[in-house]
């Protein structure tokens, strides 16, 4: 599944350079859309090689515990 | 995008995941009074209205974007503009696609990998958007009434196993367990609310506006009062709390005369359509918002790899579902800091700035 999802992300992602050649898109677009492409890959790379805990919410639920007990309603 | 469109997405968006794990979330706080919070925060909820349609009359048919440049400065504005979309729109549908997972995991597609799910729904929700949002908005008005026929069937489906006397003593621990309910209602699913200012560019009037809050808050108020009232009648008050999917197991128990049975197919359908509009509402937000953060034209561009990017996120956010637990205590929080303490500051802050430059 996780080659799959790369795989799709690298054809999608020469899919659109075709779109904005065609389409003669601004630099700052290219720059935007393919920077979320680099992201979308790298996150299905490190999913695939399971260099994430998966537990990404903790650090968020811990902040919001900490403003609970902060405002003594925890 | 009319009145009515804005009603039925809203209200579609509500029930969202609120029709699953709402009831189970509300009993384990109030018990067998987990009814009276729901109906408290509806009325609340309408008192809190007013606001969204003042900061609706200031946005003048801006965008969330403009607005906040406006009101707050370039730097301050955008800061918080991406602040909101990350913590509110974008991390909703990140949860809301994991509980998608979970639930089609658990219950449905046992063996299927819940990648192949997500990629399956992204896919669906970014032809959608592709289509444009007042395509969608169009579609609410033929899910809308499915999804509330099949609501009602469920409805009357479990009065058949009710017991009243599950309700009684009634406010046996008191008040307290009712306000706790109140906050935690107020904040999921009610606060969305604010959700519905990224939609005011698509609006055509004040009245329109208003009409869509006040309707959308009764609609959802009603039902899920409903729901979680023969949820306790069904299954009491110690059994719920326990269960994360806890409508579909209080269908399962449904069976009349042998014959009608099997009704929580009933609740996966109407899921499935309401936990869609869900997910398309807080995309659609979340790349819409992120094309004005950074200052593109169009959003379509970031629709893929924004659905993309969310498939390994929604697989990380947390190992297991008992972590859901731990967030409804503290959710609350993010939600009224975001969507009731933000949007009046907001109008605060641009009745501030008009007085100022005007005197």
């Amino acid at each position: 599944m996780s080659v799959f999802l790369i795989s799709a992300n690298v054809l999608l992602w020469a899919w659109q350079i075709r779109r904005f050649r065609g389409k003669r898109a601004n630099v700052r677009d290219k720059v935007i859309v393919y920077s979320l492409y680099a992201i979308a890959l790298g996150l299905g790379i490190m999913l695939a090689e399971n260099w994430i805990i998966p537990d990404l919410l903790r650090p968020f639920i811990s902040l919001l515990g900490q403003v609970n007990r902060l405002f003594g309603t925890g | 995008m009319s009145s009515r469109q804005l009603t039925m997405l809203l209200a579609l968006h509500y029930w969202g995941s609120a029709l699953l794990g709402l009831p189970s979330m509300m009993i384990g706080l109030s018990g067998k009074d987990a009814w009276a919070p729901i109906l408290l925060g509806m009325l609340f909820q309408m008192l809190i209205i007013p606001l969204f349609v003042a900061i609706y009359s200031q946005m003048n048919g801006d965008t969330m974007g403009q607005y906040l440049v406006r009101t707050l400065g370039k730097t301050a504005g955008k800061t918080m503009l991406a602040l909101y979309l990350f913590f509110v729109p974008f991390l909703i549908f990140i949860l809301t696609l994991r509980s998608l997972g979970d639930f089609t995991s658990n219950d449905l597609f046992i063996e299927t990998p819940p990648s192949a799910i997500y990629a399956l729904i992204l896919f669906a929700l970014v032809y959608c958007l592709y289509k444009g949002f007042n395509a969608v908005c169009r579609s609410t008005e033929i899910t809308f009434p499915i999804a509330l026929v099949l609501l009602v069937m469920l409805l009357l489906s479990l009065i058949y196993g009710a017991d009243w006397s599950n309700f009684l003593p009634v406010f046996e621990k008191g008040v307290h367990p009712v306000v706790e309910g109140t906050i935690n209602f107020m904040a999921y699913p009610n606060s969305e609310v604010a959700l519905s200012l990224f939609l005011v560019p698509l609006m055509k009037n004040k009245q329109a506006y208003q009409k869509a809050l006040i309707h959308s808050t009764w609609i959802t108020g009603i039902t899920l009062v409903l729901l979680t009232a023969l949820i306790i009648m069904v299954l009491g008050e110690s059994l719920p709390p326990n269960m994360p999917y806890v409508s579909q197991f209080a269908a399962k128990t449904v069976t009349i005369g042998g014959f009608y049975e099997r009704s929580e197919t009933v609740v996966t359908v109407i899921w499935f359509i309401v936990i869609f509009y869900r997910l398309i509402l807080t995309f659609y937000i979340a790349a819409h918002g992120c094309a004005e953060l950074f200052g593109l034209k169009q959003h379509t561009g970031l629709l893929i790899p924004l659905a993309l990017a969310s498939i390994p996120l929604a697989m990380n956010v947390w190992d297991n579902p008992s972590v859901i637990a731990e967030l409804n205590e503290v959710w609350y929080l993010n939600v009224f800091f975001f969507n009731l303490l933000c949007p009046l500051l907001w109008y605060t802050a641009h009745k501030l700035r008009n007085r100022v430059k005007s005197s």
